[in-house]
């Protein structure tokens, strides 16, 4: 399984590199996560597979 | 006259890698003091507004007023609600704030979307999926 496999669907806390940091199910833990970090060095993001439909 | 409360600012963002749609920075401010820190949101000019999941409204202390009708999805039908949120788009120092904007907020796990209110209102965006990135520049 691919890494992107890995985060299909999951909330994900990116570092200035994209790296992923931290993932969960839960969007509220990797806001939670997020906000320990200095305000600029972390982007949350929402890994979908390709050709998802969000709506 | 803009809908943002600050200074509209000029953006070029590239996408992210191994994304096909142009995505932006946004951060909110919730009712109750709550910020969060920046989300990737997808811009969508086919999305009439701003739509957020119920789950971050909640966090943010909103206050939800349920719309007439639900919202019609792949996997069912969801229940909507309106609300005024407080945001900001940009990032590394530069970002724009918009302050009491009308908001979709809706029951389900999805990406938060940047629809035509009042992003694409205040900007003229021009999105080259070629060269992966799209820039924003602001109405005179």
């Amino acid at each position: 399984m691919s890494n992107n496999d890995k985060y299909e669907g999951k909330w994900v806390l990116l570092n200035k590199k994209h790296e992923v940091i931290y993932y969960n199910d839960d969007m509220i833990k990797v806001i939670e996560k997020g906000g320990k970090y200095p305000k600029g060095d972390v982007v949350i993001d929402k890994k979908m597979a390709q050709g998802t439909c969000f709506f | 006259m803009p809908h943002a409360a600050s200074k509209l600012l000029r953006f070029t963002f590239k996408y992210q890698s191994n994304s096909k749609t142009p995505d932006i920075p946004i951060r909110f401010i919730g009712k109750n003091g709550k910020e969060t820190p920046p989300f990737y949101a997808i811009l969508d000019s086919g999305a009439d507004e701003i739509s957020v999941p119920k789950k971050l409204a909640d966090y943010l202390g909103q206050s939800l007023t349920p719309r007439k009708n639900k919202i019609h999805t792949a996997g069912g039908q969801v229940d909507a609600f309106s609300t005024k949120i407080h945001f900001l788009i940009g990032h590394g120092g530069r970002e724009v704030e918009y302050t009491d904007i009308e908001a979709c907020v809706i029951d389900r796990d999805m990406p938060v979307l940047v629809g035509i209110y009042p992003v694409f209102e205040d900007y003229d965006i021009t999105i080259s999926a070629s060269s992966t990135k799209f820039t924003m520049v602001p109405y005179k």
